[in-house]
């Protein structure tokens, strides 16, 4: 097996494919970008309704956080992939089957998937803000509303910032579940070229690309936290802000 | 925080190296002789008292795994129990009551590997052989010729490819069909555009063909035979003649030419045409007709 993956010919002709990972590489990073901004879309907005006292509303984003979070992404990716089109062609009454994108299948898979941990991330940040910072903001004569975008939101961003770069840096990762609907991304020409060579190191290039872009942002996470750390007053919530970082 | 950065890269790169045997040049030059020792011989399957196949576990008529009893079914396994009753010097039918063969399920990404190191002792599984695949694997002579075609919807109104201009086309992932559609078509001189799509199973690549993300899927003639139904056709095309052969470890040459004289004598006993009939497969006369 070792003396497999030492062979300079199999690394030689897994590199022969090399323009077919870059074109999955620049699909998974346009997937991660638009599905990003998908994903801070719904985060943020559920993210504020879960600390409104409205229950209603309330209700809505908890529904969404709990069935997103709770089920696999990868049947998220099919229904994308064959529900919604089958749904489509009924709604306008087509004739032949609608077909949605592979960037548009790819970006709200992960960009609702991930706007549901992305709204955990924001509420447990702005509910780790001292209720007395409001209740000071709102004797000063701010509104609710002023009392958020002015004392509150700019203190949550500094602690959310590392449960939000861990989300971006899975959220990257996770656009690899696009292969399994054909997904035209990097781990679906990696898979393609392992397939059809049989050489593993198909997924050792995959890897080295997948890597190149997330350990950066491992990096980064590590900056942010070190930054919030540095906040005395919001060291001791530090914990409770965390919360919304799993994958 | 700089020295720890390097501690931890200098323990992994140590890793590397222990797992790697320490050593860059035998490593390289084992893989090249391919390392005698390790190659299973006919003796070694004998006293172990089983061969191990790798074998298709999703394909119906060629691999298959019947869910009622648990038993892999089709030509391709057939093939296998009549190579373990060669080795074993039995029947057929002593081999598969016997249970001679012990099946793992393989797909095109892990029968390599499987195969590389040593979990296997051939594979049969709709293995193509091709001249790149030879530098990293033996291979028997073919026990089975396939011409491919492709299966589509009734409704879209195609007969062969000249009809799919603007198609997307799926096909088997690490099969070689893709190439052979690009052949196909500047044989024919046919002006047509279309997109590939690979599928990791036949099966997800019909279900994709029904619900129309796909227009249509492209494979070995039997394996899309099987998954005709109502709304599905085959068109009249038939190309790209694979030889199917039976795969071992690079440089286990005894075992290969002993498969090799055993695919001869089965074929001559006019035994493999008659597994062929069994599930439904063409006969080499009958591919080379419809060329």
């Amino acid at each position: 097996m070792l003396e497999s993956l030492l062979d300079p010919w199999r690394w030689e002709r897994s590199l022969q494919d090399f323009p077919d990972y870059l074109e999955g590489f620049g699909m998974t990073l346009r997937v991660t970008a638009a599905g990003w901004l998908i994903a801070m879309c719904i985060g943020i907005l559920l993210g504020l309704i879960s600390t409104k006292q409205n229950k209603a509303l309330k209700a809505v984003s908890r529904i969404y956080i709990q069935f997103f979070q709770n089920t696999p992404i990868t049947i998220q990716f099919f229904f994308f992939y064959v529900g919604v089109p089958a749904i489509i062609k009924q709604l306008f009454h087509m004739s032949k089957a609608y077909r949605l994108s592979k960037f548009v299948i790819g970006i709200f898979g992960v960009g609702l998937y991930h706007g549901a941990y992305i709204a955990e991330v924001i509420r447990s940040g702005i509910e780790a803000v001292p209720g007395g910072q409001k209740e000071a903001a709102l004797s000063q004569g701010f509104t609710e509303n002023q009392a958020m975008a002015y004392v509150i939101l700019p203190q949550t961003l500094k602690m959310i910032l590392p449960p939000l770069t861990s989300q971006t840096l899975a959220l990257l990762k996770n656009t690899s579940t696009l292969a399994m609907v054909v997904g035209l991304d990097l781990m679906y020409y990696a898979d393609k070229s392992v397939g059809y060579t049989g050489y593993f190191q198909g997924y050792l290039i995959a890897a080295a690309m997948y890597f190149a872009v997330c350990f950066p942002l491992a990096m980064l996470v590590k900056v942010f936290e070190r930054n919030a750390a540095r906040n005395p007053e919001l060291k001791r919530k530090k914990k409770k802000s965390r919360g919304g970082g799993l994958i | 925080m700089k020295k720890r950065f390097l501690a931890v890269m200098t323990m992994a790169v140590m890793a590397l190296a222990a797992l790697t045997g320490c050593g860059d040049s035998d490593g390289a030059s084992s893989a090249a002789s391919g390392d005698s020792s390790a190659q299973r011989t006919v003796e070694d399957i004998k006293a172990e008292g089983v061969l191990k196949v790798g074998a298709k576990s999703d394909t119906i008529n060629i691999g298959l795994i019947n869910t009622a009893t648990g038993e892999y079914e089709g030509y391709d396994v057939d093939v296998a129990y009549e190579m373990a009753a060669k080795i074993f010097g039995c029947t057929y039918e002593e081999a598969v009551a016997n249970h001679l063969v012990e099946f793992t399920s393989v797909t095109a990404k892990t029968r390599g590997g499987l195969l590389d190191n040593g979990e296997l002792d051939c594979v049969i599984a709709s293995f193509t052989v091709t001249d790149e695949r030879k530098k990293s694997w033996n291979f028997t002579q073919q026990y089975r010729l396939e011409p491919v075609t492709f299966l589509v919807n009734k409704e879209a109104g195609v007969q062969t490819l000249a009809d799919m201009d603007g198609f997307v086309i799926g096909v088997g992932q690490g099969t070689t069909t893709a190439e052979l559609i690009e052949e196909y078509k500047e044989a024919k001189g046919l002006d047509v555009n279309y997109e590939i799509q690979d599928f990791q199973y036949i099966s997800d690549g019909v279900a994709a063909l029904k619900t129309g993300q796909i227009d249509a899927y492209s494979v070995d003639r039997t394996g899309l035979f099987a998954y005709m139904d109502d709304t599905t056709m085959l068109t009249e095309d038939a190309f790209g003649v694979q030889e199917i052969g039976i795969a071992l470890k690079l440089g286990n040459d005894e075992l290969t030419q002993f498969m090799d004289n055993a695919l001869t004598e089965l074929k001559e006993s006019g035994r493999l045409d008659e597994l062929k009939a069994k599930w439904g497969i063409l006969t080499d006369e009958e591919v080379r007709a419809m060329e």
